[in-house]
């Protein structure tokens, strides 16, 4: 197994204000595989957005380590190499697109690493597509919608090559359509070997992962595979986050009584599982 | 109004000036603009404009278009020709009450009110044929050479670029908060000057603080796109100097020999 | 206070190229009371639609009645339609502006023009009803709170005007479940507390299928469908061909009708469904 990003024991602490410094992670270790997709879960505050911004070394830890494929995030002199192996997708689709035309956008990475014009042109046409949004190559990004505005940030990261991709939140401000067209995206970029690490608020986007990993106050609450993180569902709860309504269906099912297999996430699985009951 | 404003936009068009290199076109603009400036004869007149009615016809951008982008000037070009005009001494031709209109002055303002429709014209062509992109990237490279002397070329061109990419955003949540404060009861059109300046606070300050978040946003993104400032940047599109650059620039050395024949002439 | 709709139009940029017809024929009746959901994807006329309800907008052809207050004729008072038909845009938190709390809630009581008392007691409500320390809050700055405390402060500036309408659009989006829960049983409470007449603009199917009693579906500037909760999402195949979706339990119950099941069509929420499942569970087993 070939690790992407290892966190040893990492903590972060920032001075709010005078009299008050805030522990946003407390000792956090984890280790994500090459490949892997994991859906990072957890309510504001929850320390999921610090991490975030600490493996692409926005952020520095106060103590403790972060490696991406090894490299120390606090040597300065990897830091370029860091960054363009684990791209970064943010929240606001509007405040991440620099340049006045979508190809331009896509090519900006790839401009700062310094790499030769012909292979920009290339690596822009293939992220543009990859992502499916080569016919609006010409157009103003303040004319695109919430959810090809982040398609074009994905591009963008991709265009620099990267092993790995950090989405934080980029779903948020999006409608159902957008938040559609962008999980497809992901899902599809992992599918072809990139690991993802996905922010999000919705339980229906953490199903699709291989793994989840709640947070909760600076540390790490739940970790494993979706259907044995959302089997605590009271847990969950407790932790102010959702859980699938079939999954919740279940759950109080199997309160009242009924032998029903906990371990639900998708209407079809609800089906077989009722099916068999009745 | 806003719409009204042709200069700084771009008119998508595949035309024989829109694919002469930004560089040439930048300084094309501005040796035009000295030109309107030595020129001071009909035929002198004459000649820009039938220069200037090629360039729009080979742009392929609508003369309509085009002049839409007067609308917003036409205030100044009354004052200038009224100025003119009644302000010139001269042989006297028509009284309008204590007002002379003289031969001389009917001429000036003529001259004058052409002069600025021509700077107007003739820059608006420059940015409906020239994208943004190619704009700044002219702009970045004319400025290179003054590097060693300090001027920072790479940051202009970037804070232009991400000016232009940040106006419509920007305009969109002017209306938005308008439209919000509107909700709360705020009035933005009634009352005097005073009264009208500090209604603008409810509007002015949330778009501050969004401009400032969006520039912690956006500096943050370009960081972690690996932005560090113009050292050792490449871009896609490089700017080449085509054979139609050397004719078209031939073409405007010419025509600035004649104009300014046209002058010593005189 | 009712609220009707008859003949709606309005056309973006009349008579130039960029016209576009946003709003075509919509008519629609809200009575004094109800709890209404207005859904339909981006673009489907949501927005323009609702801000006609408050004279942000101006019609083109057509008539809107508050209380049998012609809105959207010339001679009509703006501030008096403002002040009966309270707008919480989207993102409101962005549009703080004041010093502190106390100042912003007070914003809008204070363009109505009340007293100096009035405006306090009505700040100190609208505070309380979104959950808010008055005394905690009224002299900090908004701009050093929380995101989910600011939406909550936004949301109080548009309460303490006292509308007897309240539109909402999107006013959990992005926040996090707690968040979420925490202002739509706020929301919830100025509908049956007091007894405000809501209109929630939302995303979410669950959400909707939850609180309110009436469904708006706007498609492509037109109203699509509109009743009850259960006649509107008895017809998945309609929302699924707009594009919008119905709540994950009311998929589940359409699959298990087909597999043979018989279970009661018009099911919405968990717990009616655990209800129901039950009630096969053990009829079978008596069988």
């Amino acid at each position: 197994m070939t690790k992407m990003i290892e966190t040893i024991d990492l903590v972060y602490e920032y001075q709010k204000d005078e009299d008050e410094r805030i522990m946003a992670l407390k000792k956090v270790g984890l280790k994500v595989k090459k490949g892997e997709f994991v859906a990072i879960l957890g309510h504001n505050g929850s320390g999921k957005s610090t991490l975030a911004k600490l493996m692409n070394a926005i952020y520095l830890p106060s103590g403790g380590k972060v490696y991406i494929k090894n490299m120390d995030t606090t040597n300065e002199e990897k830091i370029w190499e860091i960054r363009r192996t684990a791209g970064m997708v943010f929240q606001n689709p509007d405040n991440q697109i620099v340049a006045t035309t979508v190809e331009e956008d896509v090519a900006f990475g790839p401009e700062n690493l310094g790499v030769a014009p012909k292979e920009i042109r290339e690596r822009v046409e293939g992220a543009m597509k990859a992502v499916g949004i080569d016919e609006f190559r010409k157009k103003s990004p303040h004319l695109l919608s919430g959810g090809q505005k982040q398609r074009v940030a994905i591009a963008g990261v991709l265009a620099m090559k990267p092993e790995c991709i950090i989405l934080d939140e980029p779903t948020a401000m999006l409608d159902p359509s957008g938040r559609k067209e962008v999980m497809d995206t992901i899902v599809k970029l992992n599918k072809e070997g990139i690991t993802v690490i996905h922010i999000t608020h919705f339980m229906d986007e953490a199903v699709k992962a291989d793994r989840i990993v709640v947070m909760d106050n600076g540390n790490i609450a739940l970790d494993g595979k979706p259907k044995d993180v959302f089997s605590n569902v009271d847990r969950l709860k407790q932790l102010g986050l959702d859980v699938p309504q079939v999954t919740l269906l279940a759950h109080e099912l199997k309160n009242e009584g009924i032998a029903i297999s906990e371990n639900i996430l998708t209407v079809d699985e609800m089906v077989n599982e009722l099916c068999r009951l009745l | 109004m806003l719409r009204d404003i042709t200069i700084g936009q771009y008119y998508p068009e595949n035309s024989i000036i829109h694919r002469l290199d930004p560089r040439f076109k930048i300084l094309a603009t501005f040796v035009y603009i000295i030109s309107l400036f030595i020129i001071d004869k009909l035929f002198a007149y004459t000649l820009v404009t039938v220069f200037l009615g090629i360039l729009i016809i080979l742009s392929k951008v609508p003369l309509a278009y085009i002049l839409r982008g007067l609308k917003p000037i036409f205030i100044i070009i009354i004052i200038t020709f009224g100025i003119n005009i009644f302000m010139t001494k001269g042989v006297v031709i028509y009284n309008i009450g204590p007002l002379e209109i003289t031969k001389e002055g009917l001429t000036t303002a003529v001259f004058m009110v052409l002069r600025l429709i021509y700077l107007i014209v003739g820059t608006s062509l420059l940015t409906l044929t020239t994208s943004p992109i190619q704009l700044t990237d002219g702009i970045e490279k004319l400025l290179n050479p003054f590097k060693r002397i300090g001027v920072p070329a790479h940051e202009l061109a970037m804070m232009m670029t991400i000016a232009l990419r940040f106006i419509p955003t920007l305009l969109e949540e002017t209306d938005k908060i308008m439209k919000a404060q509107m909700a709360r009861g705020a009035d933005f059109e009634s009352g005097n000057i005073v009264k009208r300046a500090k209604s603008l606070i409810p509007l002015l300050v949330p778009l501050f603080i969004g401009a400032f978040r969006r520039a912690d946003d956006l500096a943050m993104a370009m960081e972690a796109r690996c932005y560090r400032g113009g050292e050792n940047r490449t871009r896609m599109k490089e700017l080449r100097l085509h054979k139609r650059d050397y004719i078209a620039s031939v073409i405007v050395i010419a025509f600035v020999v004649l104009l300014i024949f046209t002058r010593i002439q005189g | 206070m009712s609220i009707i709709i008859k003949d709606l139009v309005h056309v973006y940029n009349p008579d130039s190229p960029f016209e576009t017809v946003a709003l075509s024929n919509i008519n629609f009746k809200i009575e004094k009371g109800e709890f209404v959901g207005l859904i339909g994807h981006t673009g489907s006329g949501k927005s323009t639609l609702i801000q006609h309800l408050n004279g942000l907008l101006k019609a083109t052809s057509g008539k809107i009645y508050i209380n049998d207050l012609d809105i959207s004729q010339k001679d009509v008072k703006l501030s008096e339609v403002r002040k009966k038909v309270g707008l919480v845009f989207q993102y409101p938190e962005y549009q703080l502006f004041e010093e502190t709390v106390f100042k912003d809630v007070a914003f809008g009581p204070f363009n109505l023009g009340l007293e100096q008392k009035e405006i306090e007691s009505r700040v100190k409500e609208a505070l309380e009803i979104v959950g808010l320390n008055f005394e905690e809050i009224k002299d900090r700055s908004p701009f050093e709170l929380s995101g989910g405390q600011r939406r909550r402060i936004a949301i109080a500036g548009v309460i303490a005007m006292k509308p007897e309408v309240l539109i909402l659009d999107e006013p959990t989006a992005g926040l996090d479940p707690e968040g979420r829960d925490e202002i739509l049983a706020q929301i919830k409470e100025l509908h049956s507390k007091y007894k405000m007449t809501v209109i929630l603009v939302s995303h979410s199917m669950e959400d909707i299928a939850r609180l309110v009693n009436k469904i708006i579906v706007m498609d492509k500037g037109k109203v699509a469908l509109i009743g009850t909760p259960r006649e509107v999402f008895k017809k998945a195949d309609i929302l699924e061909k707009i594009g919008l979706g119905v709540p994950q339990i009311t998929y589940l119950v359409r699959k298990l009708r087909e597999k043979g099941i018989a279970i009661r069509e018009d099911v919405l929420t968990v717990d009616e469904a655990k209800e129901e499942i039950i009630k096969l569970i053990r009829g079978k087993k008596h069988a």
